[in-house]
Parts: C-alpha cells; structure tokens; sequence
C-alpha cells in the first residue's frame, strides 16, 4: 500500500491522499505527506524527538488537529519531521499520541510554507482494505 | 454556473439573484471576454455562496485576476452590513495582511546591471527566507505585543523606518482596536521569532526597472521619476503567526455557525454576525496580524536599505529609498461606502485584492519573469468594487504540475537570460514558482484599465528575485 499520493485537484495549493491498513498507519502517512511538502523529508534525519498529544471531538477533528498541530511545531519548535510512531490513537477519536522523529529545520532542506490544513474535500474514510484521508492544504 | 452570467458592459458581468436558491444579492465579475473565458466556473459558483450569507450588500465582486480559492476566490471582494452582517475568517483567508511593499530608488538600471551579481546575493544574505530560516530578531513577549498593538509605530520607534514610511503605508501601517489578548499564545509562539522574513511560496524581493509610465504626473508625485529608475518590490504576509490567527478563528468561528445558526452553503465560509463576540474577536486578533505583518515588511525595508548603503557604498537617503506604498491585499476592513445613495457602515472583507480609493497607489505584483505594476485608485472603483482592485496575475498551473513541467536550475538559466538574476533556498522552489505556472498579468491590467476600476501609473520589470 503506498502511502500517499498527490492529487491534481488545485492551481494555487496541494491536495494530497494518505492511505493506512490500521488508523495508526493512516495518521502516520498522512504526517508523512505533509511533511512531503514542507520539507524535503528524504533528506531529513531521525536525529531528535517530539512527543505530540492531540485532542479532538472524532476520528476527521483529530486528524485535523493533528495535522494542524505538526505545522506549529515546524515553526514553535524549528523542526522538520520525517518519521512518526503513534503510540496511542482513541477508537473515538478523541484523542492522540505519537512520538515525531526529525531534525532542526534549515532552509536547504525546506520546501514550501504551509499555512493551514483546509476543510475543501477533507474526508476521512474506512475501507475494506482500512483507512484514507483526503487533505488539502493552503500553501 | 459561468453559462448564467450576464454581460452588462465591456468589463461587467452579472449574475442575477435567481441563478440559485438562496442568493440574497447579485454578483459582478469585473473583466474583459478573454478573462471570463479563463475562469473557472467552481470560482464563479464560490461568489454565488457568498452572496447568500446574511447581511451581505450588493454585490458580491470578482475581480479580473479572480481564480479558486478555499471559501470565496482569490481576487474577490465582499461587504457586510457593520449591524446585520457578518465578520469571516474564511473570508479574509490564510495570510492575513499579505501584501505588498514598493521601495524607490534614485539609482538607474545600468548603475544596478553593475553590481546585480553582488546585490542579489547579499540581500538574499540579510533577509531570512524559506520554511525553517530564523528570524534575526528576539522579542519578548512584551515586545511583541507592542507590535500586534502599534505596528508601524513600535518599528520607527525601534529604528526600523521612519515616519515617512508610516504615512505611505495604508492604515498608516497601525489598525486602531488591535487587541493581543485576542491571539493565542500558539499564534504567538509561531510568529514571535519570525518578525522580519520572508518566508517562502510565492513571496517574494525583488528588483526591479521601471519600463514605462503611463501618467506622468501621477508618477512625479509618488517619486517614480522616469524610465529605467530601480525600484524594490516585497510580497509577504503576517507569517506564522497570522496563520495561527486565522486556523484558530476558523474553528470559533465554524462553531458560531451554529451557535446563531446560520445557513452556510460551504462550511469553508466561517463567520459570526458582526456584533457577536466571534466577530468581533476575530476582528481584534485579524488587526494583530496586521499590524505585525506592516511591520515586517519594514523591517525587512530597513534591511534592505541598509544592504544597498553596503553594496553602492551611500547612505540610503542619499539613494532616495522611500517607501511609494506600502499595502495588504488580505484583509478585513471596517469602512464607509455609499449604498443606493446612503452612507453606510460595512465590513469589507478582501481576498486577494487591494484597496483602491480614489488617488491612492494600488500595487499589482507580477511573477518572477513578467511585470509588476503600480496603478491608481478611481472614483469608478468607489462605486463598483467597494473601493477595491486586483492583487496580481493568479496561477494558471498548480505547483504538482509546475514542478513535473520545470526543472529550477533550467528556469533559473532562462531567466538569467532575459536579464534577471533569480536566487532561491531551493531550485525547487524556481520551478514552483515558473512564470509559466502563472496566467498572463497583462491580460489583468488590460481589464483593471479598461473598465477604470483603477489607472496604469507605471510598469515595472524584475532584474534581481529573491525567493524562498
């Protein structure tokens, strides 16, 4: 299973698709498509770690927080993410652990600012094969 | 959707009342016949979802560089009664008070070609940009709050411009009613270190020749003295911290919804009526961003003036470095507008468009490879647009595309062939940023012009970009 895909759905911003066998899975490579934008995650390297709780009312609100929560610790933190463990994800979605692996953030290793995570298209949703998420993102 | 609108004029479109259920007013696409052929019609259907929120004054406008974007198109305009209506973060958008900055100099284009080589780098060396740069400032948090509060005010104070400045920017780069304790901590965690970046995506410093001037007077005023004068553009936004501002009202504001249960016909339009707490906390914290946005532009001015005094060996006075303008083309403003014959209080919200009252300087800024523009505002805009103009050219291609299609080391090359010198964090970022990704900016200026909604003052040509 791959773990996300670009969508060519918008001109001026990135929409991407995360997919997971488990949610665990699912939030995991829907960080690592974000951070697919952000910075150039191949190059970034597992050398400090960020532990992140999120809350959130349902499955689709937390992985909204979460997503959102990321893109503030690029900045509140100086980091660049490249790997992610969940450790604890509530089957209500009310809550969210994870341990977030990366190193600090310079410019050459950068890609794009993202502004927010935006509700056009989201949707979060259970397979046969497990999860997918769709995002799109205001750059 | 684009089959109903209406031609009324050369430059004007209509979409009547009925073309959907619920619409409570019309609305207008200011452009000519190529324009309207190239937008898209899920743009034209976002204005008719406008149109239908509460309190909304007729019309709702798109203007000629109007294309997709989350909620209401890039290049909109909407007003709402200051009593009846609403204030909406979705309105306003994601980078408050993104904007732009025009720099005068006395220098002339073949003193600049000299020394482009030197220059461009060492600017890229002063002004922090791309996602993970740091900032060169440390606030307290005392001291940032004085910025949200004062903006402009706090920066000349602090050595970052002068009063000239303040009064070339709009506003006069401080909204009164700014209120700190409206912004969260995250927003000012995010934003605290970043005073005085760029940034990255499409923002932008560049140099620039001026190539023609199309009101001469008009010019004279605002010091643009003749052809071949460099001038500096910056385009840039309130940075983290204004993202933070806007993702967190868009959830207050998506559960005020509710709360006064109001009918959205796209839950990305959020708002709260404009007396409600909502609204009008959204509308102190919006003022923070702005004002903190004013004062990173200057600050990066400063910074600017003070490379230019290193690489000409002058002072920056001697160089004649004034602000023209300095505006936001993201933003929320409570202002007097003369609705069917009577003076009336609205918020104006602009996305993606630049106030344009009668005599002030609009500032359009174009891509890496094509021209920028600085124009004027009109009585006709007063009446059409509430005041208000185009932003810049509008992508053609999305970013996924523009990079499958560029390669940025190739368009670096062939921008260095049309004369300009372009430095980038990234290649990346030249081949996102393609000025093939973007729609014809001349195209725009044609339909501005001609439908008077503002005057071609001069036109501008990059020569040195600096991206993030």
């Amino acid at each position: 299973m791959k773990r996300f895909e670009f969508i060519e759905d918008l001109k001026s911003d990135v929409m991407f698709k995360a997919y997971g066998k488990s949610l665990e899975e699912l939030f995991a490579n829907a960080a690592f498509g974000l951070f697919s934008v952000i910075c150039q995650i191949d190059r970034v390297k597992p050398k400090k770690v960020k532990l992140v709780k999120v809350r959130g009312e349902n499955m689709e609100d937390l992985m909204f927080n979460w997503l959102q929560e990321l893109i503030g610790i690029v900045e509140t933190d100086n980091l660049f993410l490249s790997r992610f463990e969940i450790l604890k994800i509530g089957e209500d979605g009310t809550h969210l652990e994870a341990r977030c692996y990366g190193e600090a953030a310079t410019p050459e290793k950068g890609g794009t600012v993202v502004k927010g995570v935006t509700y056009y298209k989201y949707e979060l949703r259970k397979t046969k094969d497990g999860y997918n998420v769709r995002v799109s993102l205001d750059i | 959707m684009k089959e109903r609108l209406r031609q009324i004029s050369s430059y004007v479109w209509e979409l009547d009342k009925n073309v959907r259920p619920k619409m409570r007013v019309k609305a207008k696409i200011i452009g000519s016949k190529r324009v309207i052929e190239d937008v898209d019609d899920a743009a034209v259907e976002q204005l008719t979802n406008v149109a239908c929120l509460p309190g909304v004054i007729e019309p709702v406008v798109g203007l000629p560089d109007m294309h997709w974007g989350y909620g209401l198109p890039m290049g909109a305009v909407s007003a709402f009664d200051a009593n009846e209506g609403v204030i909406s973060s979705g309105l306003c958008g994601f980078d408050i008070n993104c904007g732009v900055n025009s720099i005068r100099t006395n220098l002339t284009f073949e003193e600049v070609r000299e020394k482009i080589n030197e220059l461009v780098p060492a600017l890229f060396q002063s002004i922090p940009c791309g996602v993970g740069s740091k900032g060169k400032l440390r606030l307290t948090p005392t001291q940032l709050d004085e910025v949200l509060t004062r903006g402009l005010n706090w920066a000349v104070e602090n050595g970052y411009g002068t009063k000239e400045d303040i009064e070339s920017t709009e506003e006069n780069g401080c909204m009164d009613g700014a209120d700190p304790s409206r912004v969260s901590d995250l927003a000012k965690r995010r934003g605290g270190p970043q005073l005085g970046t760029l940034g990255a995506g499409n923002h932008f410093l560049e140099i620039q020749r001026l190539t023609d001037i199309f009101d001469e007077e008009t010019a004279k005023q605002w010091g643009i003295m003749g052809k071949n004068q460099v001038l500096v553009m910056i385009h840039c936004g309130s940075r983290g911290l204004g993202h933070q501002v806007a993702t967190d009202y868009l959830k207050i504001q998506e559960r005020a919804v509710d709360k006064y249960n109001i009918w959205l016909p796209d839950r990305q339009l959020a708002c709260a009526p404009a007396k409600s707490k909502e609204g009008q906390d959204y509308f102190a914290a919006m003022k923070c961003a702005v004002n903190y946005s004013f004062t990173n532009r200057l600050v990066m001015t400063q910074w600017i003036r003070e490379t230019f005094e290193k690489v000409f060996g002058k002072s920056w006075e001697a160089m004649d470095m004034h602000t023209i303008y300095a505006l936001c083309h993201n933003v929320v403003k409570l202002e007097e507008h003369i609705v069917n014959g009577e003076k009336r209080k609205l918020f104006v919200h602009r996305k993606g468009a630049t106030r344009a009252f009668l005599g002030d300087p609009v500032l359009i800024a174009g891509t890496m490879g094509t021209s920028s523009y600085i124009l004027k505002g009109t009585e006709k805009a007063m009446r059409e647009t509430f005041g208000s103009s185009v932003h810049g050219a509008g992508r053609a291609m999305s970013r996924n595309a523009a990079i499958k299609k560029f390669w940025g080391e190739r368009v670096r090359q062939e921008l260095g062939q049309s004369g300009i010198t372009a430095k980038s964090t990234h290649p990346k970022i030249l081949a996102e940023e393609a000025p093939r990704a973007y729609k014809d900016v001349e195209m725009v200026i044609e339909s501005v012009h001609g439908s008077g909604i503002s005057l071609k003052v001069a036109r501008m040509v990059p020569i040195g970009v600096c991206k993030g």
